[in-house]
C-alpha cells in the first residue's frame, strides 16, 4: 500500500472510534461519561485484532483486545452459539476480559454481505453497579461478590431487538437504574454508528483495500514500535516496588519486573510479584496489560496508532495467582485505580537504566479516590466521588508538575463551587503542600492538601489510596517525594486514617487528604562558593 | 463611507465601502505596533479620490489580534491576585488534568500570576450566599502594603498595576470583593478587577482565570485603543467599533470596560460574514471553512444562527465568556510534508509560516508545503498570486519536490497529489467534528469557503463529506474584513442562580436578575451612544436535569412550562434523549443585547454583496492548464477563468479554475458551478 493511501485511510479509520466517542458522550446520562469521558471506543478486525482506538483514557488501553478475544472463543467454543448481524454483547466480568465491575463493555460484530468483517467495541465506567457501597468501589471488599453485579458475556441486543431480561437484571442490581439504562443505550448507539461507518468505508474502497489496509496498518505500527525499541540499548533491567498494603492485611505488597530488550523485541516478566491479596488491590490481567501498554506508548512515539501491530514485538508474562493476575473471585476494585499506577512506576524504574534521558522519577503513584455518601439534612441522598492530583515526578529535562493527575487517569476535578452547591460538604483548603516534592536538579512536583468539612449527620467515607507509607522515589540522586496522608479532625483532635478505609462520619468532621509529592531527578548542583 | 480593517500576522486588510462599491487593499502588518499599519493604510486611503468630499464622517470597524497575541506571548502587565484563604493555588491546579496523555514534552501552561503574587485573605462566603467568615481588614491592609513595597523594590522597573480579586462564591455575594476593591482604591493607584463583575458565574477556576486575563490585558488594550483613537481622529473618524469573540462588535468604550471580550475575535468576523451571506441567500445551515497559511478555522451556522460556547481557551487558559464555537486546525497552506518511520506520508503540524514560507515564495524555504503542491498541481498561477504582486517560483518548488519524491520513493505526481490528499484528510476530521459528531447531517449544509487557500481545497472536501454545495463569496481572501462591516453590536450579561424550576420563587428570582441585567445593558447602551430603538434583548437560561453537570441554553419565556418543553426538545436533539419526569434546574440567567447597526450606509438592498455590473456577457476563458486532480490519473486540460470576467448567472462545468486577486477557486471534474445574482460562486459537488 502506498504512503498516501495509508495515511488517508489511517485518518479515515481513526475517525470511526472518535465519532463513536462523540456519540457516546452526547447520548450518555451520567456525568462520569459525559464530562470526564471515562470511556473508550475501538475497532477490531474479523479475527479479533484491534485496528484502531480513540485516545480517551489509558486505563482501558489493554483491556479491550482481551474482551474481544474472550467473547470470540466463548461464543465459538464454550457456548457454541452463532453471532448474528444486529447482535450486541454486554459484559463486565474482570475474569472474562473486563477490568473492574463498573466498567461495562459492549461488543458488536459487523457483517458485510453476510460475512463477518470485524467488531466495534466500547467500554464505559458506570457510576453504580450495585455491591456493598454506593459507587461500587468499596474500600474494604475481600471478594468480588461485594463489589457489584457481575455480567458474563450475554446478548443485550439479539438481531437488533433489546433482550428485556438482561436489561431487567442490570436495572434490578443498581442504585441508579434510569441512568444505567440511558448509558447502556448510549453505548449501543455508539457501536451502531461505528458499524455503519465501517460498512461505508468498505463500500467506498472495496473489501480488498479494507483488508489490505488492515494488514498494512499493523505492519506500520509494528515497524514504528520496533524501530523505537531498537533505539533502547539491549539488556536486562529489573525493578521492585511496593504497595503500602492491601487495605486488610497491614503488610506491604511486592511487585517485581524483569524487562529484557533484545534488538527490536521486548519481553516483560512479572515473576517475583506477591501472591494475590485478600484486599481489593488485585489487578486483573487486562488491567495489568493496560499499564504495560501505557508505558510502551510513553517511551516509544505517542503518535503511533494503537493497534494489534504495536504490541506484536512485546511479550508479557504475569504468573497466575499473583496480585497482577489473580484467580477468579478475588476482590479487584482498587486494582484498576491504584495497582495500575504502581505498575507504571515499577516499569519506569526498570526502563530508567535503559533510557536515562527519557524516564520520569516516581509520580504520586495513586489516584487518591475519595467517596463520601449518605443523606443530607433535607433527606436527599448524595454520593460524591473524586480523585485528587499530586506530584508528577521530575523528568530528566524539567520539573515535575504540581498537583496533577498522573499516568493511568486524567479525569477533571469537581469545582469547589459546584461541589458545595450539590453536597452537604464545605471545602476548607485546596492548595499545594510546600516542599512536598522531591528535590534535585529537577524537582518532583508538589502534592495537594484538600480538606472537606462534613455538614450532615449521616455520611460514610471510603478512601482508596496508596503511598501513605512508602514515599515516591527520586531518580539519579533526586530526593524522594513526601508521602501522602489521610486524617480526620474530630472535636479538635487529629485521627490518622489508613490508606484504604470505609468509616462513618459525624457532622463537623474535617476530612483531610494530603496527596504525595513526586520524586526529584538528578543531584542538585552545589551552589558556587 | 465605512472602513473595515482586519489585522493579521502578515497583512493588514482594508475593505472600504461607499455607495454600493467595495474597494480592498492590503498593507504589511506592523506586529510591534499594530496601530501603525492602520495609520499607513488610512493615509493611503485618504490620498485617493474615493475618500474625498464625504457627506458624513466615515465609520470604522476593526478586528485585531492584540489581545490574543498579548496573552499568547505573555506580554501583559504585571498582575497580582487576592483570593480566599486556603485557595491560592487554584490558578495553577486548574482542573488537575494534564494536556497530553503520553507525551511528557507537553505541560500545563504557567498561570499568568506567579505564585508569589497570589495573596490569601481570611474570609468566606458559603454556598448559600451567607458570610461564614468575616473579611479580615488588617490582613487586607498588609497585603496592599506588601504589593506597594514590591513595586518599590523587586518590581521597580516592571510595576504591578492591576489586582484580580477572586473570592469563592462572590457570584452569590460580592460584598467582600467590593470591600477589597474599595480598600485598594483608597490606599493605592492599583486597578482592582472583580471576579463578581467580570463573570458572576460558578466554577471558581474558570471565573478566576477569566478575571486574571481581564486584569492582565486591561492596560495593554487601553493603551492600544488610545493610540488608535488618536490616529482615527486625524481621519475625522468618530464612530469606531471593534470585533469581539461573540461574533458582534462593540464600541471602544464598551471594549475598555471588558477587554477580555476581544480575545479570539480574529476568526469570529468570518463566521459573522458567513451568517449574513446565508441570510441573503436563504441558507440556514452552513459550515464555514477559512483556510489560511498556518491554520484553518472551521465553524457552523445552524438554523441561521452562529453557534456559541463558553469554553473558550487561549494558550490553554480558559475564559468562560460566550464566544463563537470555532475549531482551529494547525494545518494550512504552509504545512510541511514529511515521511515518518513507518512509511506514511504526513503533513503538519510543522508549518513554514509566513517566513520563510513555502519554497515557492523564494525566501529560503526548503521544505515541501501544501502551497508548493497546490502550485505544482497547477491550481495556482505563479504569475497571478496576490494580484500578481508576488511571483511564485515554480522551478524551485519543482526541484525540491522532485528530491522529496525520490527520497520517499514516490512518483512526482503521487507526491504532489498525495500531500494535497493527506492535508485534506486532516481537514475532513475537523469538519466532521463540527457537523456529523454534533448530530447534524452534512447533506443539509452548504460550505462557505474563504481565506487565501479555502476555495482551493473546499470543493473536494465538501464532496468527501457529502456536503452538496460550496459557496465562494466575492473577495474570499478578505471575507473576514467584510464581516466587520455587517456585524451587529453585541453584549452579554450573565449570573449564576441555581434554582429548581418547580420552586415557587423561580419566576420572581429570574425576573429579579433579568431586571439587573437590563439596567446594566441600558447603562452600557448609553455609554456607547446607541439607541434602544434598534436593540433586541434576548433573555435566556442555562438549564440542566438536576444532578447533571453540564447545561443547555434555553430561550427565556414567561411561561415556565414552555421553557421546560423547549429544554426537553433541545436535550433530545443534542443528546438523543430526554427524561420528562426528571427535575429541571436553572443554573445561569443570561441576557444577550443586540443592536443592529445602521446598514443603510452599507447597502440599500438586504445584501452587502452588491450586484455587479458585468462587462462581459460571454464566457471568457483566459487560459488552459494541465491540472492534476487525481494523483493516480493523467492531468486534465482545464479551463482557467478570471473571476472579474464572469457575468452574473454564468454557468459552466468542471474541471475549472477561477482566479482572482485574493484567492483561487478549484472546481473538480464532474462538478458544476454557477455565479449567483450577488456574484458568489456556487459549486455543486454532487
Amino acid at each position: 500500500m502506498d504512503a498516501v493511501t495509508l495515511e488517508i485511510l489511517k485518518n479515515a479509520y481513526l475517525a470511526i472510534p472518535e465519532e463513536m466517542g462523540a456519540v457516546l458522550k452526547r447520548a450518555a446520562y451520567s456525568p462520569n461519561i459525559k464530562e470526564r469521558m471515562d470511556a473508550s471506543c475501538a475497532l477490531f478486525d474479523s479475527k479479533g485484532r484491534m485496528v484502531a482506538q480513540a485516545e480517551h483514557i489509558p486505563v482501558h488501553l489493554g483491556s479491550m483486545p482481551f474482551a474481544v478475544e474472550f467473547i470470540r472463543s466463548y461464543y465459538s467454543q464454550t457456548v457454541r452459539e452463532k453471532l448474528n448481524d444486529g447482535d450486541q454483547i454486554v459484559m463486565n466480568d474482570p475474569y472474562k476480559g473486563g477490568s473492574h465491575l463498573p466498567d461495562i463493555t459492549i461488543i458488536k460484530p459487523i457483517f458485510h454481505n453476510n460475512k463477518l468483517v470485524g467488531y466495534v467495541v466500547n467500554k464505559a465506567h458506570h457510576a453504580d453497579v450495585g455491591g456493598k457501597s454506593p459507587g461500587s468501589m468499596p474500600g474494604d471488599s475481600t471478594e468480588i461478590f461485594q463489589e457489584g453485579l457481575r455480567v458474563p458475556p450475554c446478548k443485550l441486543l439479539n438481531k437488533g431487538e433489546e433482550v428485556r431480561e438482561i436489561f431487567e437484571i442490570i436495572k434490578s442490581n443498581t442504585r441508579t437504574p434510569e441512568e444505567r439504562l440511558g448509558d447502556l443505550r448510549a453505548q449501543l448507539a455508539a457501536n451502531n454508528i461505528g458499524a455503519v461507518r465501517i460498512i461505508q468505508l468498505i463500500n467506498k474502497y472495496g473489501i480488498k483495500t479494507h483488508n489490505s489496509f488492515i494488514r498494512n496498518i499493523y505492519r506500520y505500527s509494528e515497524k514504528m514500535v520496533r524501530s523505537a525499541i531498537t533505539r533502547i540499548p539491549n539488556g536486562t533491567y529489573r525493578a521492585i516496588d511496593y504497595l503500602d498494603d492491601d487495605g486488610i492485611v497491614p503488610k506491604k505488597v511486592r511487585l517485581a519486573v524483569k524487562v529484557i530488550i533484545f534488538n527490536d523485541r521486548l519481553n516483560i516478566d512479572f515473576s517475583g510479584t506477591a501472591k494475590q491479596s485478600k484486599g481489593n488491590i488485585n489487578s486483573p490481567y487486562s488491567v495489568s496489560l493496560s499499564s504495560v501498554y501505557y508505558v510502551i506508548r510513553c517511551i516509544t512515539d505517542p503518535t503511533i496508532p494503537p493497534n494489534y501491530g504495536c504490541y506484536k514485538p512485546i511479550t508479557v508474562h504475569i504468573p497466575k495467582g499473583t496480585v497482577l493476575n489473580p484467580y477468579e473471585g478475588a476482590a479487584v476494585s482498587a486494582g484498576n485505580v491504584e495497582t495500575s499506577q504502581r505498575i507504571v512506576d515499577l516499569l519506569f524504574s526498570a526502563f530508567s537504566r535503559a533510557l536515562p534521558g527519557k524516564i520520569p522519577a516516581q509520580s504520586q503513584g495513586t489516584m487518591n479516590n475519595v467517596l463520601i455518601g449518605g443523606q443530607a439534612s433535607n433527606g436527599d441522598f448524595f454520593a460524591y466521588y473524586e480523585t485528587i492530583g499530586g506530584g508528577e515526578g521530575a523528568l530528566p529535562f524539567r520539573d515535575g508538575q504540581n498537583g496533577i493527575q498522573v499516568h493511568m487517569t486524567n479525569t477533571a476535578n469537581t469545582p469547589i463551587e459546584a461541589l458545595e452547591l450539590s453536597y452537604p460538604l464545605r471545602v476548607e483548603s485546596y492548595h499545594f503542600i510546600y516542599n512536598s516534592g522531591g528535590k534535585g536538579r529537577f524537582d518532583g512536583g508538589m502534592g495537594i492538601e484538600r480538606s472537606l468539612r462534613i455538614l450532615t449527620d449521616d455520611a460514610t467515607l471510603s478512601i482508596q489510596s496508596d503511598r501513605r507509607k512508602i514515599s515516591p522515589k527520586g531518580l539519579k540522586g533526586g530526593t524522594d517525594g513526601r508521602k501522602g496522608r489521610n486524617y480526620l479532625v474530630r472535636n479538635c483532635k487529629k485521627i490518622q486514617l489508613p490508606s484504604k478505609i470505609t468509616i462513618a462520619l459525624k457532622k463537623n468532621d474535617l476530612v483531610v487528604i494530603d496527596t504525595p509529592g513526586g520524586g526529584g531527578w538528578g543531584r542538585k548542583a552545589k551552589p558556587k562558593t | 463611507m465605512h472602513i473595515s480593517t482586519d489585522i493579521g500576522g502578515t497583512f493588514t486588510d482594508f475593505v472600504v465601502f461607499k455607495r454600493g462599491k467595495l474597494m480592498t487593499f492590503k498593507v504589511h502588518s506592523t506586529p510591534e505596533a499594530p496601530a501603525q499599519a492602520v495609520k499607513q493604510g488610512l493615509n493611503q486611503l485618504f490620498s485617493l479620490n474615493i475618500a474625498k468630499k464625504l457627506a458624513q464622517p466615515p465609520i470604522f470597524s476593526h478586528g485585531t489580534t492584540v489581545a490574543t497575541n498579548t496573552a499568547i506571548e505573555r506580554k501583559g502587565t504585571k498582575t497580582a491576585m487576592i483570593t480566599t484563604k486556603g485557595f491560592s493555588d487554584i490558578l495553577e491546579i486548574g482542573r488537575q488534568t494534564r494536556p497530553s496523555l503520553y507525551d511528557f514534552n507537553i505541560t500545563r501552561t504557567e498561570p499568568l500570576v506567579p505564585r508569589e503574587l497570589c495573596f490569601e485573605i481570611s474570609e468566606r462566603v458559603g454556598a448559600d450566599g451567607k458570610i461564614k467568615n468575616q473579611l479580615n481588614n488588617t490582613e487586607l491592609r498588609k497585603i496592599i502594603q506588601q504589593i506597594k513595597n514590591l513595586n518599590r523594590s523587586k518590581y521597580k522597573n516592571n510595576k504591578i498595576d492591576t489586582i484580580a480579586i477572586c473570592l469563592l462564591f462572590s457570584f452569590l455575594n460580592a460584598q467582600h470583593e467590593k470591600l477589597v476593591a474599595s480598600e485598594i482604591r483608597k490606599n493605592s493607584k492599583l486597578l482592582p478587577v472583580l471576579s463578581s463583575e467580570v463573570l458572576p458565574e460558578f466554577r471558581e477556576y474558570e471565573r478566576f482565570s477569566t478575571t486574571v486575563l481581564e486584569a492582565y490585558l486591561k492596560n495593554i488594550i487601553n493603551e492600544y485603543l488610545d493610540n488608535l483613537s488618536a490616529i482615527l481622529k486625524t481621519s475625522q473618524i468618530r464612530e469606531f467599533y471593534m470585533m469581539q469573540s461573540n461574533g458582534g462588535v462593540a464600541t471602544a468604550a464598551a471594549v475598555r470596560k471588558r477587554v477580555v471580550n476581544t480575545l479570539l475575535s480574529g476568526p469570529a468576523a468570518g463566521v459573522a460574514a458567513s451568517r449574513h451571506l446565508g441570510a441573503t441567500l436563504g441558507l440556514k445551515n452552513l459550515i464555514t471553512f477559512d483556510m489560511g497559511g498556518t491554520s484553518t478555522d472551521v465553524s457552523s451556522i445552524i438554523g441561521g444562527e452562529m453557534q456559541w460556547t463558553s469554553e473558550g481557551k487561549i494558550a490553554t487558559l480558559p475564559f468562560s465568556i460566550p464566544i463563537i464555537d470555532i475549531i482551529t486546525i494547525g494545518a494550512g497552506g504552509g504545512s510541511i510534508a514529511w515521511m515518518d518511520e513507518g512509511g506514511a506520508l504526513r503533513v503538519g503540524p510543522q508549518s513554514a509560516g509566513a517566513d520563510p514560507g513555502p519554497i515557492c515564495y523564494g525566501r529560503g524555504g526548503e521544505k515541501v508545503t501544501v502551497t508548493d503542491c497546490d502550485l505544482l498541481a497547477r491550481y495556482l498561477n505563479p504569475n497571478y498570486f496576490l494580484d500578481g504582486k508576488m511571483a511564485l517560483n515554480n522551478d524551485l518548488s519543482k526541484k525540491l519536490i522532485d528530491d522529496f519524491a525520490s527520497k520517499s520513493s514516490l512518483k512526482f505526481n503521487s507526491a504532489i497529489g498525495g500531500v494535497i490528499e493527506v492535508v485534506n484528510s486532516n481537514m475532513i476530521r475537523a469538519l466532521r467534528k463540527v457537523s456529523i459528531e454534533r448530530g447534524y447531517d452534512p447533506r443539509d449544509f452548504a460550505m462557505v469557503a474563504f481565506g487565501g487557500a479555502g476555495p482551493v481545497h473546499a470543493a473536494i472536501l465538501a464532496k468527501e463529506l457529502n456536503i452538496p454545495k460550496v459557496i465562494v463569496p466575492q473577495i474570499p481572501g478578505v471575507f473576514s474584513a467584510l464581516g466587520l462591516l455587517i456585524s451587529d453590536v453585541r453584549s452579554n450579561y450573565s449570573k449564576t442562580k441555581i434554582i429548581s424550576i418547580n420552586d415557587r420563587m423561580a419566576s420572581s428570582e429570574i425576573n429579579k436578575i433579568l431586571t439587573q441585567h437590563n439596567k446594566k445593558a441600558n447603562r452600557d447602551l448609553e455609554l456607547q451612544k446607541l439607541s434602544t430603538k434598534n436593540t433586541t434583548f434576548l433573555p435566556s437560561l442555562d438549564m440542566r436535569y438536576k444532578g447533571q453537570s453540564y447545561e443547555i441554553n434555553v430561550e427565556y419565556s414567561k411561561d415556565i412550562a414552555k421553557i421546560a418543553k423547549k429544554f426537553h426538545e433541545l436535550h433530545k436533539q443534542r443528546y438523543g434523549y430526554f427524561t420528562q419526569d426528571r427535575e429541571l434546574e436553572i443554573v445561569n440567567v443570561r441576557l444577550a443585547v443586540i443592536t443592529a447597526r445602521n446598514k443603510s450606509a452599507i447597502s440599500t438592498n438586504k445584501s452587502l454583496f452588491p450586484k455587479k455590473v458585468c462587462k462581459h456577457k460571454n464566457r471568457k476563458i483566459i487560459d488552459h492548464r494541465e491540472i492534476l486532480f487525481n494523483p493516480s490519473e493523467e492531468r486534465i486540460e482545464t479551463e482557467i477563468y478570471r473571476r472579474d470576467d464572469l457575468p452574473l448567472g454564468f454557468k459552466s462545468n468542471g474541471p475549472a479554475v477561477i482566479e482572482e486577486a485574493s484567492s483561487t477557486t478549484v472546481v473538480y471534474p464532474g462538478m458544476n458551478f454557477q455565479v449567483d445574482n450577488f456574484g458568489n460562486i456556487h459549486i455543486f459537488c454532487k
